[in-house]
């Protein structure tokens, strides 16, 4: 079983570190024209979105 | 995703004809090339198909067509996060072997990042075998 709090934690920093990886790309991008830093959206979290929605609608039945 | 494959296979092994931070910038830009292919596929045949099984089917039956759809979807889902992953850290890798010289990180990102596409590759593939 997982402690909610340390879950809640652990995402927390995850999401931090996720803030700060935009950041850098940033950095990146402007001193770094080579690399193709250009933001792909999160395809990942669109079907999260559209799995959890499935799931929610078949509890509503 | 043959392109793919063959893309990262062509960045990971030019390093014998150019500078190793070449090829990593060009396995950097072939992983986000990836990224964008990969993500295309996964609202097509993920996410579109949660949408419309939500819309068809309601109850135990949405329940088991969702877990039908997940069986290939979880583990595709699960290389793409870390293929963005990868080439978030390929990136500082980059970054840093051009401010200090050190090549440790680099080298290490590069692997890492040729293990994520490859994962990517290999799920992305069943997804495209699904009907």
């Amino acid at each position: 079983m997982i402690d909610p709090e340390s879950l809640l934690a652990t995402l927390q920093i995850a999401d931090k570190a996720w803030d700060l990886g935009g950041k850098l790309v940033e950095f990146v991008r402007q001193r770094h024209p080579e690399l193709d830093t250009r933001p792909v959206p999160d395809a990942g979290a669109e079907m999260d979105d559209a799995k959890a929605d499935a799931l929610r609608r078949a509890k509503e039945g | 995703m043959k392109l793919f494959g063959l893309c990262f296979f062509a960045a990971l092994t030019t390093a014998c004809g150019s500078s190793m931070l070449d090829s990593a910038v060009y396995a950097a830009n072939g992983a986000r090339s990836t990224e964008l292919a990969a993500g295309d596929l996964l609202r097509e045949r993920c996410a579109d198909k949660y949408r419309a099984a939500a819309q068809q089917l309601r109850g135990a039956e949405l329940v088991a067509r969702v877990n039908e759809i997940s069986r290939t979807c979880d583990p595709a889902r699960k290389s793409y996060g870390v293929l963005r992953s990868a080439r978030l850290v390929l990136l500082a890798a980059i970054v840093t072997y051009k401010a200090t010289g050190n090549d440790a990180a680099l080298l290490e990102a590069v692997r890492q990042m040729g293990e994520a596409a490859s994962s990517t590759a290999s799920t992305v593939r069943m997804l495209e075998a699904e009907p």
